[in-house]
């Protein structure tokens, strides 16, 4: 009778244990389900404003190294062999900008060494570098 | 902090589970309340959900962010280099190109302020947001609203479901912030127009056919 009475307590210790679990198990999985919507959301919000960024930055020394060669290749002018070098290297180390992997570790190290290069050629061209809203606008690129 | 962190958890959770229907639901066969129990695997599963998707919600969003400023960004560096040449060219005026690279200047910031705009939208319309999400890369045209807008000259331009590619006559998707990016653009010439514009200036300023070529490019991505 002991015995019996005891198993009693047990099972209801346990279903109350078990129930416990179970419950907590139900709300994690919703929970999971709700936070990793929610996690992707904010995560893509704030990922497109830094992919929007360093994309527009790199895009823009493009098209500006770009420009500059196709009229520095048809100009005879002597300092423009010079010029084309440095513009052609811009275009070369942009061409091999890892845009697509926010997660990439030389990410940083690669928009150091473009920006370095814009500016070496701002000043092989005699052109005032002003373009300064792009130098603080990329940090952090990843969580 | 930890009361804000709090008070958050348990609106997600009212979000999800609307109050009385749940507490209900939550009576097993001894009477017991295990709301307590379900509202603490709740909140910690929202903690772990948001752990690991935050990453690949980052990544997913800063392609899409790439892609959209390529076309953009590149035609600012274009016009950029070209003012710069035309100051180093006293016989010719930069007035035209200056205009030209305040227009697409405003262009490229209003594409930021409607992702801006995208990123403060509160978070009750997460599960808006979501559906949207799952229809990633579908035909922009089926969200309905106009195709077409209207500038100050009169002059029509339409997008063709080009949207999602470059960035061209800026339509960033999200939800409610579309609505906003609609009226910002109203007024000003598409990306498609100021590229025809810069076309103009290089073939009168006697710039290389290349050049224009690159530019004729560049404007055939965002059609």
């Amino acid at each position: 009778m002991a015995g019996f009475s005891q198993n009693v307590t047990d099972d209801l210790f346990d279903s109350i244990i078990m129930a416990d679990d179970r419950f907590h198990l139900d709300g994690y999985r919703e929970g999971f389900e709700e936070g990793a919507q929610q996690g992707l959301i904010e995560g893509r919000n704030h990922g497109m404003l830094h992919g929007a960024r360093l994309s527009a930055e790199v895009s823009f020394y493009h098209g500006f190294a770009l420009t500059w060669k196709f009229i520095l290749q048809n100009t005879e002018d002597v300092k423009a062999r010079k010029r084309l070098k440095a513009v052609e290297t811009l275009d070369a180390m942009i061409q091999k900008f890892p845009y697509e992997d926010p997660q990439n570790e030389k990410l940083q190290e690669h928009m150091e060494r473009v920006r370095a290069k814009f500016r070496q050629v701002c000043s092989l061209l005699s052109v005032a570098a002003d373009f300064r809203e792009y130098m603080s606008g990329s940090e952090g690129m990843s969580f | 902090m930890m009361f804000l962190m709090r008070t958050w958890m348990n609106s997600a959770f009212q979000t999800k589970n609307g109050g009385a229907v749940w507490k209900s639901e939550l009576r097993d066969g001894t009477g017991m309340d295990n709301v307590v129990f379900y509202q603490d695997g709740f909140r910690d599963g929202i903690d772990a959900g948001k752990e690991a998707s935050l990453q690949q919600g980052f990544n997913l969003g800063y392609r899409e962010g790439a892609v959209k400023m390529k076309a953009i960004g590149q035609f600012k560096g274009i016009v950029s280099a070209l003012r710069s040449w035309c100051q180093s060219q006293p016989s010719i005026s930069s007035e035209p190109i200056t205009q030209l690279l305040q227009k697409v200047e405003k262009h490229e910031e209003g594409i930021f302020e409607a992702m801006r705009k995208a990123q403060e939208l509160p978070s009750s319309s997460v599960s808006e947001l979501v559906g949207e999400m799952d229809d990633l890369g579908v035909d922009q045209s089926d969200r309905g609203g106009s195709d077409c807008c209207r500038n100050d000259e009169g002059s029509e331009c339409c997008r063709k479901g080009q949207s999602d590619r470059c960035g061209c006559d800026e339509d960033i998707s999200e939800s409610s912030a579309g609505t906003h990016t609609e009226s910002l653009f109203v007024k000003d010439e598409s990306l498609e127009q100021l590229l025809h514009r810069c076309m103009e200036l290089v073939t009168e300023m006697g710039l290389p056919e290349e050049l224009r070529l690159h530019i004729q490019q560049l404007r055939s991505t965002c059609i």
